[in-house]
């Protein structure tokens, strides 16, 4: 019985922790009556606005699955120069304000730089456009997929790929029968993180395209022009929303075996 | 015939410098060193893992040393089996069957049961069904899995994930999953490390079976128990290099350095056969060269070899009475320093050898010529079969 002080005492630091997260939440939940939210759904505003978050940002994310994959298992299993600094820079969204992202993206893609032309050319515009927000979403998020890419790559030991080799399989029937699906679980993880992270994407998203209007600008449109009622609606639903879809995907996830068990 | 020429390769803490040696069809070939020998890694580079630094590996004439390791048709048993986690027991043993290139003539020689020369286009071009052919492919992968689990005995074990298997399980399956591959070479870096007395016991059995069956083996062990009781070549590998290469009796009976000695540490060792007692006893008579030793054992009638430590050899001028079930009258036929004490060499029918303390030699007067009774205990030689 006398050890369970430590428990009882980080339980408590624990709690409060968790009532932190909780509380805004539930407040915002319960001080918000089903009349606004039933008006709210009809508001086709909204709902177009948070269709189109949710589409950009799931698309972006499968788009740049393509590329991030084969990178992560590039980086985890080949040694090379500049290897760290590559890491490092793969991170460096992460750690850089949202809104400056935005603006180093924005020097990149607008109509005055060469790859704004080049896309120009193809008939392609970024600014003010779902191209720009699925770029500005793919520009934070990016990092929470290869991290996680990269981490379950590691975690497949080499040898159950010399192993499948040893019996006949090419190197790309390797790489999609023994190593993405003992790494997939990671993967997947970092897949819904990126996604979730493109969804709630604000301040880099707002500097490339203020329109068309994904949720978070809308919330923040809504919240400064017209104040707290009109704003709180819209978040309510938007996350409710974002929690099924999180939920439904943690579900699927589970129970897989990997190369950690 | 593998043929393995001047292979060369460093690593920070030990090198293979050199090697050289030559494993014939249906060997069951030994790679006895102790650990760090660089035994695992030229195991790694013959079925091409890893590269080696220089030198040549011949495969029935054919160089292979760069060859991609798919084509090299030489299946490997990793050390801790290595078996895919997420696939059951089944997907793990059809894994090269159904991983296998097939083309178009391969599939109609296969639904003909005609020779693969004989077709030269596609099977649809001919008019089979594709769909009869991908059940009977799929059946035959079946059958194919189904006998080769009843061979190495996990029959019962098909629809189980790698994760619930015991040590010897998963080393079975891992044999049938190499074996699957029909694979000219079988390679096993230390298959019987990781399982109890028993199953150890077992599993040599199982090996001893797969190679009669034609399969060629190559093992990579530290124990010379198994190298005895497995191989028909063995060859001792000493710091990166092959020191020794022949039969287990070449390699006991004459060890060509002191290494190699002191490593195997047996001087009297007897290849013979143990014989059938009628009685349920377990001291059974061995017989090698004439000569009739009793052992204690639990084991069947049949071939083997006897190990008696020269340590536990007893030498007397004369008939004592005692417990030992192994009195013989013989002569010196020479002596010499060993590391510790004496070393005394008699002829009993067959050359045995005894390690004495100076003092005991001096008080017997042991001197080559000299007539000597031998005494051993039944329990202190050790009976390993074939």
């Amino acid at each position: 019985m006398k050890n369970n002080g430590l428990i009882l005492a980080f339980s408590f630091a624990g709690g409060l922790v968790l009532l932190f997260i909780i509380a805004p939440l539930l407040g915002m939940f319960l001080s918000t009556s089903g009349v606004e939210i039933s008006e709210t759904i009809k508001d086709t505003e909204v709902i177009n606005s948070i269709w189109l978050t949710i589409w950009t940002s799931m698309l972006v994310t499968i788009i740049f699955a393509l590329g991030c994959i084969p990178l992560a298992y590039v980086i985890s299993r080949k040694e090379f120069f500049f290897k760290k600094l590559i890491v490092g820079i793969i991170n460096l969204p992460i750690v850089i304000p949202h809104s400056a992202a935005g603006i180093a993206l924005l020097s990149v893609i607008s109509r005055n730089t060469i790859p704004g032309k080049m896309a120009e050319g193809f008939g392609f515009e970024f600014i003010g456009t779902s191209a720009g927000i699925m770029l500005a979403m793919a520009f934070v998020s990016i990092p929470y997929l290869l991290t996680a890419a990269i981490d379950g790559f590691n975690a497949v030991p080499v040898k159950y790929e010399k192993a499948a080799m040893n019996l006949g399989a090419s190197p790309v029937r390797t790489f999609f029968s023994i190593t993405l699906p003992l790494a997939w679980r990671p993967i997947l993880s970092g897949l819904i993180m990126m996604w979730a992270r493109g969804m709630s994407e604000f301040g880099a998203v707002i500097i490339i395209a203020y329109h068309p209007m994904t949720t978070p600008v809308m919330i923040f449109e809504r919240f400064n022009s017209f104040g707290l009622q009109y704003a709180r609606p819209v978040a309510v639903l938007f996350i409710a929303i974002c929690l099924v879809f999180f939920i439904a995907l943690r579900l699927f996830s589970k129970n897989k075996i990997d190369a950690r068990n | 015939m593998l043929e393995i020429r001047n292979i060369s390769k460093s690593y920070p803490n030990f090198c293979l410098k050199d090697t050289s040696f030559t494993v014939e069809k249906g060997d069951y070939f030994v790679l006895l060193g102790c650990s760090g020998s660089g035994k695992s890694m030229l195991l790694e580079i013959i079925a091409g893992n890893t590269t080696a630094a220089s030198g040549k590996i011949i495969l029935n004439n054919k160089d292979i040393t760069s060859e991609k390791i798919q084509k090299r048709n030489i299946a490997f048993v990793y050390q801790d089996q290595a078996l895919f986690p997420h696939l059951t027991v089944f997907d793990n043993i059809a894994f090269s069957l159904r991983h296998r290139k097939i083309n178009s003539t391969e599939i109609y020689s296969f639904l003909t049961g005609l020779p693969k020369k004989m077709f030269r286009t596609s099977y649809t071009d001919k008019g089979i069904d594709s769909k009869l052919f991908a059940n009977q492919f799929r059946r035959s992968i079946k059958n194919k899995v189904k006998k080769l689990a009843r061979l190495v005995e996990v029959d019962s074990l098909l629809s189980r994930k790698p994760g619930t298997l015991s040590g010897g399980e998963a080393q079975r399956v891992a044999l049938a999953r190499a074996l699957a591959t029909s694979p000219e070479y079988l390679l096993l870096d230390e298959p019987l490390s990781n399982v109890d007395t028993q199953l150890r016991f077992e599993l040599r059995g199982l090996l001893r079976k797969i190679n009669r069956q034609g399969q060629t083996i190559i093992h990579v062990t530290h124990d010379y128990e198994e190298a005895i009781s497995l191989a028909n070549k063995i060859a001792v590998i000493e710091h990166g290099s092959v020191v020794q290469t022949g039969t287990p009796e070449d390699i006991f009976l004459y060890p060509k350095s002191e290494f190699i000695a002191n490593f195997i540490g047996i001087k009297n060792f007897y290849r013979g056969v143990l014989l059938n007692t009628g009685q349920n006893s377990e001291l059974a008579p061995f017989e090698s060269s004439g000569c009739v030793f009793h052992v204690m054992t639990e084991e069947k009638q049949g071939k083997g070899f006897l190990l008696i430590p020269a340590e536990n050899i007893i030498i007397s001028d004369k008939y004592n009475e005692s417990s030992s079930q192994n009195t013989f009258k013989g002569k010196i036929i020479d002596t010499f320093p060993a590391k510790l004490g004496i070393e005394v060499v008699a002829d009993i029918g067959v050359k045995i050898t005894s390690i004495v303390s100076k003092e005991s030699a001096e008080k017997l007067a042991l001197e080559k010529g000299k007539e000597i009774w031998i005494s051993f205990k039944a329990s202190s030689a050790k009976y390993i079969s074939l």
